[in-house]
């Protein structure tokens, strides 16, 4: 499989565009490429990728290192990291690769922006409420020039872009006040080309909502990013790994990682019955330990640990918890008699405690 | 602390039986804990399945909201029960359902409480509004703007309202009632873009209208100096209003009454989500018009998209679907007031034009209608049908200064106010002018079996878009995307493009002429000879 990418993260903006600094987008960006070079990953050649952050990540992994010292063409223009990527460079770059992916043969086509983001509220109750990831170039009073929008770059897709596409769109979709303009549609008009059979939108968030950085109480990550490409090294089945599983894993996922704060992410294909396999292959592993705690069990007794695959294991009370690396899935625990004392998702990336009453 | 890892063993797979119930409305669907979908339904009351003992993640989903609980089945032979989707949905209207917060538990008491309120006006009609705060913190009177007016903009005397107030400004709700002949309103309000808008209501026969209203909030950028800063502004969200009717002599909405609408209303914005059939049905038998002016409308605007070849998700797809969608839109309106509804004349129009029918109702909309779909369809039926709406500000204001409130139709009462409404058109005025915005945008001529790009065809570039006025954006936005839908082969149909944008004929050939001169670099409108 032949594929391309092209990756965007902006932790800051022009002190005029009035937004919080973030955190986490870099290296949410940069997690994602990496995760894009690695072979058993989405196999993406350094040459083709595309990878833009501000500010640039001050020790990226060497695979990502490596890809920067010979950045591709944006557009035609060499990209300046000295600041980030504008509105209109990102929707020209786009635009111009998904017709050169297109005629080249090339299978799948990835993309991530990992920023702010906003959306709209259109007039037009038949078009859907469109995420847009705000570029660089973001101010408040002139927004349309900084808006990537999540459904007119599908549409884009869909008319003349390659094989398959998938997107990700890492920021809020906390709604723009309903009198400013709509975002510009942008791209070249040709006919279908028919070449695109799929193009995939990940979101970080319902409708009107924020996406969060987590941990909550110092965020060094964006939540859905985070979990992204956790599920793309470590969710299987049959080493396979499709939108759908993706979609349940993060929807699953997520709001456990941003509790109390809640977050709803969703995976849309267009057409939606398409059977999109994103990763055939092992997982990557390591598993995220399970840390049972039983002191407050009664001495002696007995917790029977279902797993996801149905396989069992019965652990002894101690006051010590076990600590287990555990393989992802939801996990219940039971008495020998086969009482259900609680069920729990094994979701990662971190740690799962369970601490089960007396 | 050391890592452990337990040795498990496989007891052999066990067929158990999970039953899951949920409400009408609600889709169900359960994954395995692989994270792989196993079964989904919605409109079945009941999902009966036989499955290998083991861990299931259930997710429940209305108007897209989503609760999920991870269950295990045992390896047993008595079934595994599981009951849910009973949870709030995010609408307007006070909820009892276990998630909610004691303070709008609360305000679900008053909305029963209204209706001890002795004593009934002077008319058998009464509307009811009712408009939520956030929290018990926001104890402003969140109601200062409210206004409910008659067809001719004088404003309506509400009852009761100091022992509404008190007893309201506690709980953080204001309530108002009014004695109303049956008819249609307008409800006049300050939103939280600081927007003074108007929305239509209707007092239905013998019925009483609760209209529920948000009192909410959303971030906006505010200047500074050189600088923005992004701070929340409060007031009333115009897109989370609720409006149901009960008979006169009856309490309160009951909540499944306010579930169903939230669900129909969901389903109006939502086009492209499911709709359960039974959720109609209950539309239909319960009594209410608003119910079944949404059930019908959710069902007019998928019909749409199934003459549009587009996707939608039905569960329960039969070849009957079309059938059972036709015949059931019609039974809807059917069962309305008899009177001049400007809704259902809306949804008759656009029935009979989806099926063809050359027996369309005649018939002139008296005001705006309620829903922004009806809004279009009317504007699609201006094209040819000049007197298909009265010119009046009302009118001219629901034209061209709508706000972004989708299911409804909310617009600018300023503008409707004082400004004056265009002179008419005729259909071959709006051809030309529409083969003329279609031509400077590079658009005519593009044929079926060209696929190349031609530099001719290269438009709305990001320098263009940037020049052009909010509004011409739009219509050059929305003549692109009619030209490229479809075999994209004729010329745009202006009835297309005049519901696609929601401006009648009139207003449409204005603003085509305002972005052709805009286009043209130059203040020159289109004239007729263009």
């Amino acid at each position: 499989m032949i594929s391309w990418a092209l990756v965007v993260g902006i932790n800051h903006y022009h002190p005029a565009a009035g937004l919080n600094p973030l955190r986490g987008a870099v290296d949410d960006a940069v997690d994602f490429a990496e995760w894009l070079l690695d072979d058993q990953g989405g196999g993406v050649a350094p040459e083709n990728l595309r990878l833009w952050t501000y500010p640039q990540h001050d020790a990226p992994p060497p695979a990502v290192a490596n890809a920067l010292n010979s950045p591709p063409l944006w557009a035609g223009d060499a990209p300046d990291f000295s600041r980030a990527p504008r509105g209109g460079e990102i929707r020209r770059t786009l635009d111009v690769l998904a017709r050169d992916a297109a005629q080249a043969g090339v299978d799948r086509l990835y993309v991530l922006f990992a920023g702010h983001g906003l959306q709209t509220r259109p007039l037009d109750y038949r078009l859907p409420d469109q995420v847009c990831f705000l570029a660089g170039d973001y101010r408040p009073d002139f927004i349309t020039e900084s808006l990537v929008p999540g459904d007119y770059t599908r549409r884009m897709m869909r008319r003349y872009g390659p094989v398959e596409v998938l997107m990700f769109f890492d920021c809020c979709r906390t709604e723009l006040a309903p009198y400013q303009a709509d975002p510009p549609i942008g791209g070249a008009l040709v006919l279908p080309t028919e070449t695109n059979r799929c193009c995939g939108i990940g979101l970080a968030a319902a409708p009107g909502g924020t996406a969060f950085e987590v941990p909550l109480e110092a965020p060094n990550r964006g939540a859905f990013t985070r979990l992204l490409t956790f599920g793309l090294r470590n969710v299987r089945h049959n080493e396979v790994l499709t939108a759908g599983q993706l979609e349940a894993y993060l929807r699953q996922a997520l709001p456990r990682l941003t509790s109390p704060r809640r977050q709803y992410p969703s995976i849309e294909l267009d057409p939606r019955d398409y059977d999109l396999k994103i990763v055939q292959g092992p997982a990557v592993g390591p598993y995220p330990n399970l840390v049972i705690d039983l002191s407050a069990r009664a001495p002696g007794s007995e917790i029977v640990v279902v797993y996801p695959d149905r396989s069992q294991t019965t652990l002894a009370q101690q006051p010590a918890p076990y600590i287990i690396p555990a393989p992802l899935g939801p996990y219940a625990f039971e008495t020998p008699a086969g009482e259900v004392l609680l069920t729990e998702a094994h979701t990662g990336p971190d740690e799962t405690h369970v601490h089960l009453q007396a | 602390m050391s890592i452990s890892k337990p040795d498990r063993t496989s007891p052999p797979s066990v067929e158990s039986r999970l039953i899951v119930r949920a409400p009408s409305g609600v889709m169900i669907e359960v994954f395995d804990a692989a994270f792989l979908p196993v079964e989904s339904g919605v409109g079945l009351g009941e999902l009966d399945l036989a499955l290998p003992d083991g861990l299931y993640t259930i997710r429940f989903t209305a108007a897209g909201q989503s609760q999920e609980q991870i269950v295990r089945l045992l390896p047993i032979a008595k079934p595994l029960v599981i009951n849910g989707g009973d949870f709030a949905l995010q609408s307007a209207s006070p909820s009892t359902t276990p998630d909610v917060s004691p303070h709008e538990r609360g305000q679900a008491a008053a909305v029963a409480g209204l209706s001890a309120l002795s004593g009934r006006g002077e008319h058998a009609q009464e509307i009811v509004i009712f408009v939520r705060a956030p929290d018990l913190r926001t104890r402003a009177d969140v109601s200062r703007s409210l206004r409910l007016v008659d067809l001719d903009g004088a404003p309506m005397r509400s009852r009761d309202e100091e022992a509404l107030s008190a007893a309201a400004l506690a709980q953080g709700y204001a309530a108002r009632r009014y004695s109303v002949p049956a008819g249609i309103f307008g409800l006049r309000f300050d939103t939280f873009t600081r927007r003074r808008v108007q929305q239509t209501v209707y007092a239905w026969p013998r019925r009483r209208t609760f209209a529920f209203v948000e009192y909410g909030s959303i971030p906006v950028n505010e200047r500074h100096g050189e600088r923005f800063r992004r701070v929340r502004r409060r007031g009333i969200d115009p897109a989370r209003t609720v409006l149901i009717s009960t008979r006169s002599d009856q309490s309160a909405p009951t909540q499944e009454a306010l579930r169903v609408a939230d669900i129909l209303l969901h389903a109006v914005r939502n086009v492209g989500d499911f709709l359960d059939p039974v959720i109609v049905d209950q539309a239909q038998q319960s009594g209410c018009p608003f119910l079944a002016l949404y059930a019908a409308a959710a069902i007019a605007s998928r019909m749409e998209l199934s003459m549009a070849s587009a996707e939608v998700r039905w569960p329960n797809a039969s070849r009957l679907r079309k059938d059972w969608e036709a015949k059931t839109a019609e039974d809807l309106l059917a069962n309305l007031p008899r009177g001049s509804w400007p809704d259902g004349l809306c949804l008759e129009w656009r029935l009979s034009t989806l099926s063809e029918s050359k027996s369309s109702s005649k018939g002139a909309l008296v005001a705006p209608p309620l829903l922004d779909c009806a809004w279009r369809w009317a504007s699609a039926r201006s094209v040819s049908f000049a007197d298909a709406m009265a010119p009046s500000s009302a009118f001219y204001g629901a034209a061209r200064a709508r706000e972004p409130a989708g299911p409804w139709l909310v617009w600018r009462t300023a503008q409707a106010l004082t400004s004056k409404g265009p002179d008419p058109i005729g259909p071959d005025g709006l051809d030309k002018a529409i083969e003329a915005v279609t031509d400077r945008l590079g658009l005519s001529g593009i044929k079926a079996d060209k696929n190349e790009l031609q530099p001719e065809y290269q438009l709305i570039t990001d320098s263009i878009s940037a020049k052009l006025s909010p509004a011409a954006r739009l219509t050059a936005n929305a003549v692109q995307t009619l030209a490229m839908s479809g075999s994209a082969t004729g010329p745009i149909d202006p009835a297309a493009l005049a519901g696609f944008m929601g401006l009648p004929a009139a207003e449409l050939s204005s603003q085509l002429s305002a972005t052709f001169a805009e286009l043209s670099g130059d203040e020159a409108p289109l004239s007729e000879e263009s």
